[in-house]
């Protein structure tokens, strides 16, 4: 098979796989020296494709033959499609001859599992130290982490990856059981807990040796499975507290060609996808709670953001008075993020807060007018009910209808 | 009053610097001062500078933090429209009421500092554009002429960020000699060092920049083949990628020949799946289990 057709086969298999940033990595350049590649922290998107998506690193399977069967995915051992393996070679190759165009940032590597767990993370790990020992390569790699894979191929990936993942793949462990029977929720967390093992011994010690320096991520898929926001968010505040985790990237199923009977045939409306990263991002940068976002059973409101849902069922709370209040509140107010937050307590060393310095700082002003009071304006709809503020609020597009 | 005016070269945030701090020991207000670009003076340019008063008995004097002063050059990289303020008075302004003891003046609340904010960020914003979508391709180079850049790229920023360019691309490209050309100037990196040069008079043009590039293909194909594959024609969400990706770099993307076929053909039926449909016609296999 050519180069380009496995490119193709294999790059297809990839891309249902969300987590690609490539942010996150220590400080590192290769000016004046041999080999090729930096980081700095920050991800760069080097494109976007038609569907919105940033394509910041080579996303691609090493190879998508599979033993396994899961059933929401296209490399699933039944699944009917065109098959292809990369050697390690066309890898490094394809990794550099991209980075040097400036078309990538570096490497996202994941695979089927082929022959056994160990093998296949041994070839994966093989191609991480192939680019940084032989061709002193200094870009990002991100590793995808076989769950069964041995503790000792693990810690030997930390070696070359910047990021390690091994994706939880389902909200439950009743759903994995029954679309991923082959996974186990036990072994997804032990390889979690492995890796979680090794950042907090570099943390610790110095002198031990490099260890993933950009974290672990995890990718769950939703809408596969019937599972609803408030138990997926619940369980995504224990990841984050339980295993250092950066990210958890959402990934909206999307339906897969001859599509087994035991998963959905229509994607659920990717406005779900977002909201949920919205009340992830809540979550991990704003203080709020799983239990506070959404109170019980059932999902975030695709009609308005979760900041917002949340403040219009606390309208006791509000308004707030900006020359006084905590910064935290501030940044619960809806239309303030954390940045204005900062400025507003930045400049009320200064001076007072006015109504049009917060225009200016590019707050969302319909969103938060009814939230705040400041020495020149208190809110009109202070005393309205939940109900009329929503309706008066809500914008003119209604909530996006799934498309089929 | 006497009107004081003074000639700035394109790119010169420490001649600024150092008018600024004699004005203000001058006690020069901002409104009696004429900046002047020399990109927008045209013949008036002869007429030189005004002689700057001498230091005032009472002197005003300006200590920035070095966050503040960086804040100040990064805005200096914004190139204004032509409704827009000079970048040099706004911040002699800025200064002038800092010196004041206004602190105000440079957070993003004040309706000065909030100028500033929106330049600074402009400018990084640009630096990331040129970071993400500048392409390099690289040239048939013969090993003894070891001088020639093995990589050349061609970008028409917005506003002044060939510094920051120079910066993060010889992070990135080792011991490679490369070479950005841009309107306003060319960055040459020799593997170890960086210069750049600007034109001596008017811009350079793509013309200029055709006549010392070969156009390559083998890996802007494969790129092709990656780019058309790893898109999700079941997500399709034009509006995201415009947004995030303006139109305006598109000319020099190898990628801008796919777009529009890769949107058509998700309307019109792939995008029930995420599946390359390249592959949808093809034989597949399922894989039995070894016993
Ligand atoms: S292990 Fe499961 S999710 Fe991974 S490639 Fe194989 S079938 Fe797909």
């Amino acid at each position: 098979m050519q180069l380009t057709d496995k490119l193709i086969v294999l790059a297809d298999a990839a891309k249902y796989d969300a987590s690609c940033a490539s942010s996150g990595a220590p400080k590192r350049s290769s000016r004046g020296q041999k080999g090729l590649g930096a980081t700095n922290g920050n991800g760069i998107c080097h494109s976007f494709t038609p569907d919105g998506r940033c394509v910041a690193l080579l996303k691609i399977l090493m190879t998508n033959f599979c033993l396994y069967d899961c059933q929401y995915c296209i490399n699933r051992r039944s699944s009917n499609v065109p098959r292809a393996r990369f050697s390690v070679d066309e890898i490094v190759r394809l990794t550099l001859d991209f980075y040097r165009r400036n078309l990538i940032s570096g490497l996202f590597l994941s695979s089927g599992i082929i022959r056994s767990n160990d093998y296949t993370m041994e070839a994966l790990v093989r191609v991480a130290r192939t680019l940084r020992v032989e061709h002193q390569f200094r870009g990002y790699i991100h590793l995808k982490t076989i769950p069964d894979a041995s503790p000792d191929l693990i810690r030997q990936a930390g070696l070359y990856a910047d990021r390690l993942s091994v994706n939880v793949e389902l909200p439950t462990s009743q759903s994995l059981n029954r679309l991923a029977p082959e996974k186990s929720d036990t072994t997804i967390r032990l390889a979690m807990s492995t890796i979680r093992d090794g950042l907090d011994e570099a943390t610790a010690e110095p002198r031990a040796p490099r260890f993933s320096p950009g974290g672990q991520s995890t990718q769950m898929i939703v809408g596969a499975d019937d599972t609803d926001d408030h138990t997926i968010l619940g369980n995504v505040q224990s990841l984050y507290g339980d295993y250092r985790l950066k990210r958890v990237y959402y990934s909206a199923f999307s339906p897969i060609p001859e599509s087994p009977s035991s998963v959905p045939l229509i994607a659920p409306p990717l406005l779900r996808e977002h909201r949920l990263y919205q009340a992830d991002f809540l979550i991990r940068g704003y203080g709020f709670r799983a239990n506070e976002l959404l109170t019980g059973p059932g999902n975030l409101s695709l009609d308005i953001d979760p900041k917002l849902a949340w403040a219009l069922n606390h309208r006791e709370l509000f308004p707030i008075d900006l020359d006084r209040a905590d910064m935290y509140m501030i940044a619960r107010v809806p239309g303030i993020g954390i940045t204005s937050a900062r400025r507003i307590e930045t400049l009320r060393r200064e001076r007072r807060i006015r109504y049009t310095d917060l225009t200016r700082l590019g707050c969302s002003m319909k969103k938060l007018a009814p939230f705040i009071t400041t020495q020149d304006y208190r809110p009109r709809q202070a005393g309205l009910e939940r109900q009329a503020l929503l309706a008066q609020m809500q914008t003119s597009t209604p909530a996006q209808m799934a498309l089929l | 009053m006497t009107m004081y005016t003074l000639y700035m070269a394109r790119a010169d945030f420490a001649a600024w610097r150092d008018n600024a701090r004699r004005l203000l020991a001058a006690r020069v207000s901002p409104g009696e001062v004429l900046w002047q670009d020399n990109d927008s003076a045209g013949d008036l340019f002869a007429s030189g500078d005004t002689d700057l008063p001498p230091p005032s008995e009472t002197p005003l004097a300006l200590k920035l933090s070095r966050q503040h002063l960086s804040r100040l050059e990064c805005a200096s990289h914004y190139w204004p429209a032509h409704h827009q303020e000079c970048r040099w008075a706004l911040l002699y302004r800025v200064v002038w009421r800092l010196a004041q003891g206004e602190g105000e003046a440079l957070l993003a609340g004040d309706t000065d500092g909030a100028v500033v904010e929106q330049r600074v960020k402009a400018v990084n914003h640009e630096v990331h554009h040129i970071h993400a979508f500048l392409r390099f391709h690289q040239q048939p180079v013969h090993p003894q002429e070891q001088h020639a850049p093995e990589f050349v790229a061609w970008f028409e920023p917005r506003h002044d960020v060939l510094e920051a360019a120079a910066r993060h691309f010889i992070d990135r490209m080792g011991q490679h000699r490369w070479l950005i050309m841009t309107p306003e100037g060319t960055i040459f990196c020799d593997g170890r060092q960086w210069h750049i040069e600007r034109p001596e008079s008017g811009v350079f043009t793509f013309q200029d920049y055709q006549a010392l590039s070969t156009m390559e293909n083998d890996v802007e194909d494969l790129w092709l083949a990656y780019y058309a594959s790893t898109f999700n024609p079941a997500r399709l969400n034009e509006k995201t990628m415009v947004r995030s990706m303006p139109s305006r770099f598109w000319r020099h993307m190898p990628e801008r020949v796919l777009i529009t076929g890769l949107i058509s053909h998700a309307r019109h039926g792939a995008r029930r799946l995420g599946q390359d449909s390249r592959l949808a016609d093809r034989r597949g296999h399922t894989i039995t289990l070894p016993k």
